[in-house]
């Protein structure tokens, strides 16, 4: 019974500390959307990403995690009390709805990943990451883990909720990577324009069962990235393209996106691809232009200057054009078949996953059935291309053992930036009439 | 208020699909009628496969804290010394405890006679089954 009850209460503490420090007023006039149109879960979801931040600040001090717990859980207290009005005013039907909603579904799967406590494959390593941190070692030792080149924020958090849990239990840490899953699809759901409640529901479900995947709530980081980039998504759709450059919004996508750099290595390219881009198709000037993208290489090189000075490591999986991929690369015959293969674990990796069904078929419908394409729709699209285009790179650098490593990998790299691409899906229900009626 | 009426009832049922969906009512059964070391011994074993419980059972026994533990798991299972803050293990062969899990033997051989190094330099401290936890002699 215990151990139901630290379940709930890790379902409450993770509501009361991502309550801190953004509410709905304090978004909206951040990014000014067209009008107030940010509600409290996009606000959750940013401060997520602001709770991330700090924990990566304070990862690099070797501050002992209860007490950062404890500054945490005090100041979100504090701010709960000062907002009360503002919360009970919220409290109506609808919301309450909502909230139920959500909470059955997190719930439920807490419950599921605490039956099925297994951690997998590469969740032996990465748990050593978290380790480290929950030992209260320096930040040097990660030297000393396993996979040691790979970033380590996803090990902090999951180290954080760990110690910070009523039982102290290990799977209280992986806990938090359910949580944002089901976050960062409530909040794509924002973007819904549907008069019934109850449509919304429905398909904030389809996508939770599209996407969950309890092997990867096995110690992998990959709900990190694809929930990063939903939200990160949720952000873009306000962005208008046609209009003149509206900063706040760019820097706080920026922002979000950036966190992924320190989830995992191709989070850097992610961050690097879909960030260009976004600055790429903004209406402004070439210094504005060249000036954010500044920013996003100086916060890459941010991170390489501290995994290399203050962790001592800094190194990628697989070596970048290396000498056998340079011999390999003349034998047409090689490439081709290579090429085959990897669009072959691609086909496998799009039916395992069955939301990048839905989002080809909505690349598709825009492309075939949009007179007018947004530009939003745009940047999906070529973020799209140039994702696909990356994974085939990283398989085609790869010389050796290629086919196995596609076997084992593929479906997870894939899986990870499907969420990016679901707002389309969104957007075209969006536009079409039929959607409109009431789903009672 | 009529909290039963049509609405609330297609909730309901709602909430009732998607439990039904996670597998919430059977798990929370687990949940409560078995606690975590139970749970995680029938996930990764007492003593086959991983073995969680033999580690468990050896970290209570013993105190392992800051000790050199060299760790075979002969079945050729994953070694899940990360999952237990008080073991780490090493490689050095001549390590203070020798951790040998899943011992596969043919009639009449012991551990002694495998073929695990330096194993003569050590003396049995608790076995379950064929799991073995080994201290190096003085």
């Amino acid at each position: 019974m215990i151990e139901l009850v630290a379940i709930l209460l890790q379902f409450f503490v993770f509501l009361i500390i991502f309550s801190f420090p953004l509410n709905p007023r304090s978004l909206n006039k951040l990014i000014k959307p067209n009008g107030n149109t940010l509600n409290y879960i996009d606000c959750h979801a940013v401060n997520i990403f602001i709770f991330i931040n700090i924990l990566l600040i304070a990862s690099f001090f070797n501050i002992h995690l209860s007490y950062l717990f404890l500054f945490f859980f005090s100041i979100s207290i504090i701010c709960l009390i000062i907002r009360r009005k503002e919360y009970f005013s919220m409290i109506n039907r609808k919301n309450f709805t909502k909230f139920i909603f959500f909470f059955i579904i997190t719930i439920s799967i807490f419950i599921s990943v605490s039956h099925n406590t297994k951690l997998v494959w590469d969740g032996f390593h990465w748990i050593t990451k978290a380790l480290v941190f929950f030992n209260n070692e320096p930040i040097q030792n990660l030297k000393y883990s396993d996979m040691e080149m790979y970033p380590h924020l996803g090990g902090y958090i999951w180290a954080f909720f760990w110690k910070n849990s009523l039982l102290e239990y290990e799977y209280f840490g992986r806990l938090f990577y359910a949580y944002i899953h089901i976050i960062s699809i409530f909040t794509i759901f924002n973007i819904a324009k549907f008069k019934s409640e109850n449509l919304i529901y429905l398909l904030i479900f389809s996508m939770v069962i599209l996407t969950y995947d309890p092997f990867l709530l096995g110690g992998y980081q990959e709900y990190l990235i694809f929930s990063t980039l939903l939200i990160a998504s949720r952000f873009i759709t306000t962005v208008n393209f046609n209009k003149n450059v509206e900063y706040n919004r760019i820097f706080l996508i920026l922002f979000i996106m950036s966190s992924m750099l320190w989830f995992k290595d191709e989070g850097l390219f992610y961050f690097l691809i879909f960030g260009s881009l976004l600055i790429f198709l903004q209406k402004s000037t070439l210094k504005g232009k060249l000036i954010t993208i500044s920013i996003i290489l100086f916060t890459i090189y941010i991170q390489y200057y501290l995994q290399k000075n203050i962790i001592g490591i800094y190194n990628f999986n697989a070596e970048f054009l290396g000498q056998e991929f340079i011999a390999q690369i003349s034998d047409l015959r090689f490439m081709l078949l290579k090429i085959f293969t990897i669009t072959k674990h691609f086909i496998i990796a799009f039916i395992k996953y069955p939301l990048w069904i839905i989002i080809l078929f909505s690349l598709l419908f825009v492309k075939i059935f949009s007179n007018k394409e947004s530009l939003n729709l745009k940047y999906f699209f070529y973020a799209f291309i140039l994702n696909i285009l990356f994974v085939y790179a990283i398989y085609i650098n790869d010389p050796l053992e290629y086919e196995w490593l596609l076997s084992v990998t593929i479906d997870r790299v894939l899986f990870q930036t499907s969420g990016f691409y679901a707002s389309i899906f969104i957007l075209i229900l969006n536009k079409n009439k039929t959607i409109s009626f009431n789903f009672k | 208020m009529n909290i039963l009426n049509k609405n609330n009832l297609l909730y309901l049922m709602i909430f009732i699909v998607i439990m039904m969906f996670f597998n919430t009512f059977y798990a929370t059964y687990v949940i409560l009628t078995s606690n975590y070391d139970t749970r995680m011994t029938q996930t990764y074993g007492y003593c086959k496969n991983q073995s969680w419980g033999f580690y468990n059972e050896v970290t209570k026994r013993f105190n392992l804290k800051g000790q050199e533990i060299r760790i075979i798991n002969d079945g050729g299972f994953v070694v899940i010394d990360p999952l237990f803050k008080d073991i780490n293990q090493s490689w050095n062969k001549n390590s203070k405890f020798l951790m040998l899990l899943n011992f596969q033997t043919k009639i009449n051989e012991d551990i002694y006679s495998s073929m695990v190094e330096n194993i003569n330099n050590y003396s049995i401290q608790y076995k379950f089954g064929n799991c073995y936890l080994l201290e190096l002699n003085d």
